[in-house]
């Protein structure tokens, strides 16, 4: 089954959190989490490309640098899903690369609040 | 006659009194307000010259004294009177001997037969002259050789074609640790560590023959107990005795260079400091913060005690929040070279 969305972020607790978050404003969405950068990346690469589950990726993962998990996804023959990217660091810097990348649809620096939650969600239902 | 007026100081050392008052009075054609000692033989010359409390200006000393005479006088009166100019006065009969004591350090020798007040007083500013000229000239001399020895800087100077070291200054020496003497026998190679030396004889090449002006100016030096220092240098250069030689200014900055690497090695800690605090503090905040979030938005299933509570973690975790930005915030302008506090 293809999964509405996915969350890529080394860390567990935020995966619970972000989970728990979608499902309060939309029980019915299918999320598929990743802890691993390369796991993520590499499910991503496989999907149909009718089909583009949005995807949440951490921009400090341990695996994988975000800017090498971008250029991989975007070097690769399947279409790109818009990937909005998370941060817990106040480095000022990110937006600015990761405007260089066209899948890069959105850029949220923790704690992701539920305005944003409903915003993504609200870019997955226009998805599908 | 244009007469002098100055207040000329003199010692006349001669046995013969009829020389002496010929030569007072054709003094005195040319001089009107000098003052004239009279001494009679060597002896009474020592205790004028010993006892005298106003320096003279000139002494004329005869050649024979009953007491002491030639060559002995000439060198005795010669070291009492310390860079006085001595004119000696001398017979026909020790004509020779006249000259000769020109070479013992005496200013000028006239012959007493010859005298005419013209050529007495010619004579006197003559030779006055003179030795101021040379006291002069002693003086800039010692000068520029002070601003060579005593400069605080170690100063080296070398031949350009054999890199023999032919010259080093006081704080070379302390430098180096080696004397004066040790140094003058060691070339430019000694106080280089091995692997530097091809290094230099590049350099001396660039700098010297092909006029480079990137040369190396920093460079390492070794000392005589084998320690070996940073060191900056500024040379130029010098004739010496028609030879091309080097004279180069050293600069050891073996100590800025080591404050430097701590100031580096600490920005360097500081930096990771930096990224703790932007990345790594801040993950464990952001995702407590998400959880608060969570938590108030079932705020209709919780009674008001637990929300109030929720609310106080709430407001600790936006305080503490703030201050990892501010922290981080300050740290990249740090960072950037910017003032921290500027906003």
């Amino acid at each position: 089954m293809i999964p509405d969305l996915v969350l890529i972020d080394d860390d567990p607790i935020l995966l619970i959190i972000l989970e728990k978050m979608f499902r309060k404003i939309n029980p019915k969405l299918t999320i598929q989490s990743f802890e691993s950068g390369l796991d993520g990346l590499e499910f991503l690469k496989n999907q149909d490309s009718a089909h583009k589950p949005i995807a949440m990726v951490d921009v400090n993962l341990k695996d994988i640098s975000a800017w090498d998990f971008l250029d991989k996804l975007e070097s690769s023959p399947s279409s790109v899903p818009p990937i909005f990217l998370i941060t817990s660091s106040v480095n000022s810097k990110i937006p600015e690369i990761s405007r260089e990348y066209k899948c890069v649809a959105g850029f949220y620096v923790k704690p992701i609040t539920l305005e944003t939650i409903k915003k993504i969600n609200h870019q997955i239902l226009e998805v599908s | 006659m244009k007469r002098d007026e100055k207040e000329y100081h003199l010692l006349v050392i001669e046995d013969n009194l009829g020389d002496f008052v010929i030569l007072e009075e054709y003094l005195s054609e040319y001089l009107i307000n000098s003052s004239m000692v009279h001494a009679e033989d060597f002896k009474a010359a020592t205790t004028v010259l010993n006892q005298s409390t106003r320096r003279f200006d000139l002494v004329f000393l005869d050649l024979s004294l009953p007491d002491k005479s030639g060559e002995d006088l000439v060198k005795e009166i010669i070291r009492l009177t310390e860079g006085i100019p001595v004119v000696v006065l001398t017979g026909f009969t020790d004509l020779e001997f006249g000259s000769r004591s020109l070479a013992l350090g005496a200013s000028d020798y006239l012959v007493k037969d010859d005298l005419s007040p013209a050529i007495l007083y010619k004579s006197l500013i003559y030779n006055i002259q003179r030795v101021n000229f040379i006291q002069e000239l002693t003086e800039t001399k010692r000068k520029y050789a002070d601003l060579f020895q005593l400069n605080p800087s170690p100063i080296l100077v070398y031949d350009l074609n054999t890199l023999n070291i032919l010259d080093v200054n006081n704080a070379a020496c302390e430098s180096y640790g080696y004397s004066r003497e040790e140094f003058l026998t060691l070339g430019l190679k000694d106080i280089r560590p091995q692997e530097e030396i091809p290094v230099l004889v590049q350099s001396v090449e660039d700098f010297w023959i092909n006029n480079k002006s990137d040369y190396v100016r920093f460079t390492r030096h070794l000392k005589k107990n084998g320690e070996i220092i940073d060191v900056e240098i500024s040379p130029a250069k010098v004739k010496i005795n028609n030879q091309n030689a080097a004279i180069v200014l050293i600069k050891d900055i073996t100590e800025n260079l080591k404050y430097i690497h701590k100031i580096e090695e600490q920005n360097q800690t500081f930096k990771e400091i930096a990224w703790i605090q932007s990345h790594v503090v801040r993950a464990p905040l952001a995702r407590m913060m998400g959880v608060i979030h969570l938590l108030e938005s079932c705020e209709s299933t919780m009674d008001p005690e637990t929300l109030e509570l929720i609310q106080y973690i709430k407001r600790s975790s936006e305080e503490l929040d703030g201050i990892v930005r501010d922290i981080s915030k300050k740290s990249e302008r740090v960072l950037n070279g910017k003032n921290p506090n500027d906003s």
